[in-house]
């Protein structure tokens, strides 16, 4: 599905005031030259003079014969088709000369977010040379009456919400000597989607709580999973009548299946701080970026479940996003993300407070880099609630520190050792911790939760 | 320091056809001021007039092209005034297309961006008017030639005020085409 966006700017209407065109410095040089030129060449008798202010004059006079009027129309546009990281996007800037006289040469530049790795030139089919790319101008010939297109084209390297434009246009006529007055469009806004990284998990939720869904629930009622053979009551539909065994027994029996439920997701995203260097997609990533894209694969993975999955933020806005499930919740899910920023603040909740807002069935996926003590607290206070919490550790494996003198080695060393402890005190308290790494990262952590919510509990 | 570190970065964007506009304003710049030189000239003058040359080629937007083509002209008359030379068709009419492709280079170099991305064509379009303008010189200074006696005469009184009055509207002329809305 593909929509076009435009930004268009109509040039001010054209006035005959001479405004919309400015002689250059080139003009003034021929003028003034071709002058003393001629005028020396009278006084001092000297025919050669006037061969010398020749070209001069003749340039000046050929070129101002015929001079423009109107401005440049200016167009950009582009094809939003839902890109996700390392996908293509295009953008086309078109130049209209609405004038009776051609433009020797447009200048169209176009400013764009450095994550969008846009390049092209007047004429996508020439061959490339030498570097190119990265906001420079084009220039290309628009003969008179006649739109050109420049077109570009090229990855957008990392998520977001990028800015496209504005671009702006002057023309160049009568050989350089006139030039127009710049015509700039409006700026358009390009969205760019998370690439989910593949992410699987077999294992069953830890308390289903809807009425329909693909998870096996430790309830019994209509459903797929054979619970076991029981007498046959009042209530009981007809075809669940196991014919063997009542034959068998010479009393009803029927057979009782568990029902099939589904559960409520919630993905924790932890913005108080962000660390590493973002390179986009194929380059490093740093804490937020691993955050996002994490959070999109497990959104991904469970709402093709048929699982309701909410997402929330745990930072300076707070941000929350109801619990529903399908396909648009998943777009819904990866537009929230697009608004995923650092936001660190002073004043934070404790995880009872956010456990408030937590359903008590649901499974809480926390994607934190832990490197915020009140993001410990947070884990141990959900936990305290009676959450089931997986912490995801966001944090790039492969962080250094810059070195700033000899002691920096061993004050790193030392953070990490203090961030393993809290690692393992939170493990303590119930909250099992593990590292991002894609595909059944999750899988051994939910095991364990699952056979920790099928325990008996002690009810305080 | 820092503004030099970005300067020489930038230097990295350069792209060929605004390369190739400079390189045609600093050889037409170079040619023209050896043509224009009365001959004789020491080794070192040779030097001055390279680094003069390469100011436009460098800043063609600003005064340099002005401040060569004075220079060029003010040699050639230093010539032919000062050391009475009678140079030949050939080096007049090299040193006028030396003249004109000076300025119309520096026109086109100045509004060319040094890292634009540039079209075939526009270069091509630029050649052919200014293969043109030099045609129609070329025409124009034969007829000169077989019009007039010489190609150095003196003139009488009221030539001169005749000539004054023909320049006075030329220019007249060229700068209300330039002002015209």
């Amino acid at each position: 599905m593909a929509q076009p966006a435009e930004g268009d700017l109509e040039p001010v209407a054209s006035t005959d005031t001479g405004d919309n065109w400015a002689p250059t410095r080139a003009l003034g040089r021929a003028v003034l030259l071709a002058g003393l030129l001629l005028v020396a060449a009278v006084l001092l008798g000297r025919t050669e003079l006037v061969i010398l202010a020749a070209p001069l004059a003749l340039s000046v006079a050929f070129a101002l014969g015929k001079r423009p009027r109107t401005l440049p129309g200016l167009r950009l546009s582009t094809v939003e088709s839902f890109p996700v990281e390392g996908g293509d996007l295009g953008a086309t800037v078109e130049v209209e000369n609405r004038d009776t006289v051609g433009y020797d040469l447009t200048v169209v530049q176009l400013q764009h977010s450095p994550w969008l790795r846009l390049e092209g030139g007047a004429d996508p089919n020439a061959p490339r040379r030498g570097p190119r790319g990265g906001n420079r101008p084009y220039v290309t010939f628009v003969p008179r009456g006649v739109a050109t297109a420049v077109e570009l084209a090229g990855p957008a390297v990392r998520w977001g919400r990028h800015w496209l434009g504005p671009a702006s246009a002057h023309a160049v006529a009568a050989d350089g000597l006139l030039v127009s007055r710049a015509v700039v469009t409006g700026a358009l806004g390009v969205k760019v989607y998370p690439l989910t990284d593949p992410f699987k998990a077999d294992e069953a939720m830890p308390r289903a709580a809807g009425l329909v869904g693909q998870h096996r629930s430790r309830r019994p009622g209509e459903g797929g999973e054979l619970a076991g053979v029981r007498q046959f009551a009042p209530g009981d539909r007809l075809r669940r009548v196991d014919w063997r065994v009542s034959l068998r027994t010479e009393r009803l029996h029927v057979a009782a299946t568990l029902s099939d439920r589904d559960a409520e997701v919630v993905v924790l995203l932890d913005l108080l701080a962000d660390a590493g260097r973002s390179e986009g997609v194929g380059g490093t990533a740093s804490v937020l970026d691993r955050s996002v894209r994490a959070a999109a694969a497990i959104a991904e993975h469970y709402l093709h479940r048929g699982d309701r999955v909410s997402v929330l933020e745990y930072g300076a806005q707070a941000r929350r996003l109801r619990p529903a499930s399908g396909r648009r919740q998943y777009l819904t899910v990866l537009e929230w993300l697009l608004d995923a920023h650092p936001s660190p603040t002073a004043q934070e909740r404790g995880g009872a407070q956010l456990a408030a807002g937590i359903s008590s069935a649901a499974l809480v996926v926390v994607l934190t880099p832990l490197l915020d003590a009140r993001s410990a607290a947070m884990l141990a206070g959900l936990s305290r609630s009676g959450r089931f919490v997986v912490a995801v550790d966001t944090l790039p494996s492969d962080l250094t520190s810059p070195t700033v003198n000899s002691w920096t080695d061993l004050s790193h060393r030392l953070w990490r050792a203090e961030r393993e402890n809290t690692m393992g005190q939170l493990g303590e308290h119930g909250v099992p911790v593990v590292a991002w790494a894609g595909a059944g990262s999750l899988d051994a952590v939910l095991r364990d939760v699952s056979r920790l919510a099928a325990a008996p509990k002690a009810v305080r | 320091m820092k503004q030099l570190m970005q300067q020489v970065r930038e230097l990295g964007r350069v792209t060929g056809a605004p390369l190739l506009v400079r390189g045609t304003v600093f050889l037409a710049a170079f040619a023209g001021l050896l043509l224009a030189a009365p001959s004789g000239m020491p080794s070192q003058a040779l030097l001055g007039f390279f680094v003069l040359a390469v100011y436009p080629a460098l800043l063609p937007g600003g005064a340099a092209p002005l401040v060569v083509m004075l220079a060029t002209i003010c040699l050639w008359l230093a010539d032919t005034l000062l050391f009475l030379a009678q140079p030949s068709l050939g080096r007049l009419l090299g040193t006028a297309a030396a003249l004109y492709l000076l300025h119309s280079g520096a026109a086109l170099a100045a509004v060319l961006p040094y890292d634009a991305i540039v079209d075939n064509q526009v270069l091509l379009r630029w050649a052919g008017r200014a293969a043109l303008v030099l045609a129609a010189t070329g025409v124009l200074t034969l007829l000169l030639v077989n019009v007039l006696p010489g190609l150095y005469i003196t003139t009488p009184t009221v030539a001169l005020v005749i000539g004054l009055a023909v320049v006075a509207g030329a220019v007249a002329l060229l700068t209300r085409l330039g002002r015209r809305p």
